[in-house]
């Protein structure tokens, strides 16, 4: 019984999940497509970008490897973002889904950022072939790749369901995120090592969470390596994950009264 | 659980308060248990409600706007909570509170459809089953398939009707989303809903329309400021109710005349004197009737709005047949007659129209009868007799429902500001039996019928074509 009901609830999940994709590209010539002209028109930039223009590296890396250094980052960053702005807003755009009775109102925001992370999928499988066959590597550490993806959405989902709920009541939230959002952009190790920043203002980067994360994508992809940070990222994913859920659980009913 | 096996809803002392804050930044401190700078103020949507809702019940809530009704609906899906009380529901719901939950612009109706029914928590296969039936109810033709973005309003709300309709739930709550489309659509959709509500579901059905209360629903409660102020049979409450409304109709007519754009609606008191006004009509019933006392039939509790001018007065309203014997049992194609009894309570010279409104039991308007203006002269005391004759009756089996009143001035196109001496609302009734006992049409027009008698026409043609030959 109890099994039922919940692969019956899963299969809701995921049919809203397929739906939202599909929403996002409904009415759009590309359709889906566009979810690999994206991360594809990214390299290009950031190819051009670093091998013509600016022509920086750090002395350790060979231009295209900085390239997969930087976009190592940057994808899983890019969704992060998106799935931050558009799950916080979740629940005050699907708030008629409240008084559906059957669909439960905490994978509102869930199915947001599932559907927000839709984009890092191609885009991983286009660094993994680019890594392929420009820099000729094909390292055993990818098999990671979804445990660290999962972790993200996990960290994400954390933040969401505590943003998402008082989102209702101060709508300020939306406008706050997209400001952090371009903020963390630059505090995250993206576009440069550690070894590049100044001593004094290194510590800003390891108060960065999302920092953890792009080190353990940088792991994967540039060093092909195990180290702390993915373990470092899988805890704040836990404690965020949990919290988060926690905190939405308490105070889900108190807060729809303001819908 | 074993308690509360045969209500499907059950709600004790429900109440559901709103807080009323200055500013958004008061609301989040508040929220946040933190001190406000002006004080937050209370208002009660819903005060002490107790309900309890059989399994396959059909209940009405009728009211005015922000009588709470809405907001009763919402603490029944789980997302809402009341502020104090308990609500304990037993089965699956559905609520059809917002027309096009999950409808996207850029989907076509038919992707619509499969999403909604998605979100509903329909299986793949159940799915596929609903979309046919679905397709074939809107007749939407090939704009099935186009984005619901080019749909007009009507055949949006065709869609999402059908759609929320698919769903076959144990315990179904409607929220004013019967009125989609246009005349044929909505014969149609009252079909559909009545399908679904003979399936045995309980329903919960908040309307405007009274006609669609009668029609679906055997209870019904009234809702006035967050309170029950009525529970019981439909008619009755649906009665008492209408009652009420034309009162608060009548008196914001007045006012609006003499004093320009008062808030006399608002006004408390008002409020609480006019709806003891239409509760004291079902409280009258009750006690024994006086001599003068309105003599209706035992099951039609008489619902008596006195007029403005209270010196002529309705003492009694009778059916006849063909014999002029008084019954309440008729027949189809004779003639029947409605006399209207009047006694005058003071001397005086008399405009006077007779005005009879015919319904049928499931509380649609059938007919209006209208007379002329009629001028007499009553002492105190003296009675006279208004008559309406059918002279063929020309309706079909079944239970009527009649209203009778009497109008001091009457503009036919603007009922509401007439001027009236006494009406007595949905108060009589009479059955009717036709010659075919399993005839259910409404109405028995007198028609007839004409066959041409072709063979002689043709017989004649013959004759004509060969006198020619010859």
């Amino acid at each position: 019984m109890i099994g039922k009901f919940k692969s019956q609830r899963w299969q809701l999940l995921k049919q809203s999940i397929i739906n939202d994709i599909h929403q996002k590209y409904a009415g759009s010539v590309m359709g889906i497509l566009w979810t690999f002209i994206y991360p594809l028109f990214l390299f290009g930039i950031y190819i051009i970008l670093y091998t013509v223009i600016f022509r920086v590296r750090p002395t350790d890396m060979t231009t295209l490897t900085y390239v997969v250094y930087i976009l190592s980052g940057l994808i899983p960053f890019l969704s992060f973002s998106e799935a931050l702005n558009t799950g916080a807003g979740s629940i005050v755009a699907k708030k008629q889904l409240l008084l559906n009775t059957i669909y439960p109102s905490e994978f509102i925001p869930l199915q947001t950022i599932i559907s927000s992370h839709i984009n890092i999928l191609t885009g991983i499988v286009i660094l993994v072939l680019f890594n392929l066959f420009f820099n000729h590597t094909l390292y055993w550490t990818y098999l990671l790749i979804p445990v660290l993806v999962l972790l993200q959405m996990m960290f994400v989902a954390g933040i969401v369901w505590f943003l998402s709920i008082i989102n209702l009541v101060a709508r300020d939230i939306q406008q706050i995120l997209s400001l952090v959002t371009m903020l963390l952009m630059i505090l995250s190790p993206v576009a440069y090592t550690p070894s590049m920043v100044p001593a004094s203002l290194k510590l800003i980067i390891w108060l960065n969470p999302f920092s953890y994360f792009v080190f353990a994508y940088q792991d994967i992809f540039v060093y092909a390596i195990v180290s702390k940070h993915i373990f470092i990222a899988g805890g704040i994913s836990l404690f965020f994950f949990f919290s988060g859920y926690f905190f939405f659980q308490k105070v889900k009913t108190i807060f729809y009264d303001y819908a | 659980m074993t308690t509360h096996d045969n209500n499907a809803i059950t709600i004790e002392n429900v109440s559901k308060a709103y807080k009323l804050y200055q500013s958004t930044g008061d609301q989040l401190r508040d929220l946040l248990n933190l001190k406000t700078k002006k004080p937050v103020q209370e208002h009660y949507a819903l005060k002490n409600i107790n309900l309890k809702v059989e399994k396959g019940q059909r209940l009405a809530i009728i009211g005015r706007n922000g009588a709470g009704k809405s907001t009763l609906l919402k603490m029944l899906t789980a997302n809402f909570r009341p502020s104090t009380g308990k609500i304990l529901i037993n089965g699956k719901v559905q609520a059809l509170m917002n027309v096009g939950i999950g409808f996207h612009p850029e989907f076509s109706g038919h992707e619509n459809i499969r999403a909604s029914l998605t979100y509903n928590g329909l299986s793949p296969s159940e799915i596929n089953a609903a979309v046919d039936e679905i397709i074939d109810f809107v007749e939407l033709g090939d704009y099935i398939h186009q984005p619901v973005k080019t749909y007009s309003l009507g055949m949006q709300s065709r869609l999402s009707f059908a759609t929320a309709t698919a769903i076959k739930p144990e315990i179904l709550i409607v929220d004013e989303v019967l009125g989609a489309g246009d005349a044929y659509f909505s014969a149609k959709s009252a079909d559909r809903m009545r399908a679904l509500t003979n399936s045995g579901c309980t329903l919960l059905l908040v309307s405007h329309a009274t006609s669609q209360v009668l029609q679906f629903c055997e209870q019904a409660i009234w809702l006035e400021s967050g309170e029950i102020i009525q529970q019981g049979d439909a008619l009755e409450v649906v009665k008492s109710y209408e009652a009420y409304s034309k009162k608060l109709e009548h008196e914001h007519f007045n006012h609006t005349l003499s004093e320009p754009k008062s808030s006399v609606i608002q006004s408390k008191w008002l409020r609480e004197k006019l709806l003891k006004d239409a509760l004291s009509i079902d409280e009258s019933k009750k006690s024994p009737l006086g001599p003068d006392n309105i003599l209706a039939d035992e099951n039609v509790a008489s619902s008596r709005w006195p007029g403005t001018d209270n010196r002529l007065q309705i003492t009694d309203v009778r059916v006849l047949n063909k014999d002029k014997q008084v019954v309440n049992l008729v027949r189809s194609g004779e003639s029947v007659d409605i006399e209207i009894e009047v006694k005058a309570n003071a001397d005086g010279e008399y405009d006077c129209y007779f005005v009879i409104l015919l319904f049928s039991e499931d509380g649609r308007w059938i007919s209006r009868h209208c007379s002329d203006k009629y001028q007499f002269n009553l002492q105190e005391g003296e009675r006279t007799i208004g008559k309406l004759s059918y002279k063929q009756l020309c309706l079909g089996n079944g239970k009527f429902i009649f209203s009778a009143a009497i109008y001091k001035t009457l503009e036919l196109d603007d009922l509401a500001s007439a001027e009236y001496y006494d009406l007595l609302s949905r108060s009589f009734e009479f059955n009717v039996i036709a010659k075919d006992r399993s005839d259910i049409s409404l109405l028995q027009l007198p028609v007839t019928w004409q066959v041409s008698d072709n063979t002689q026409e043709l017989k004649q043609k013959n004759l004509i074509k060969s006198k020619e030959l010859e």
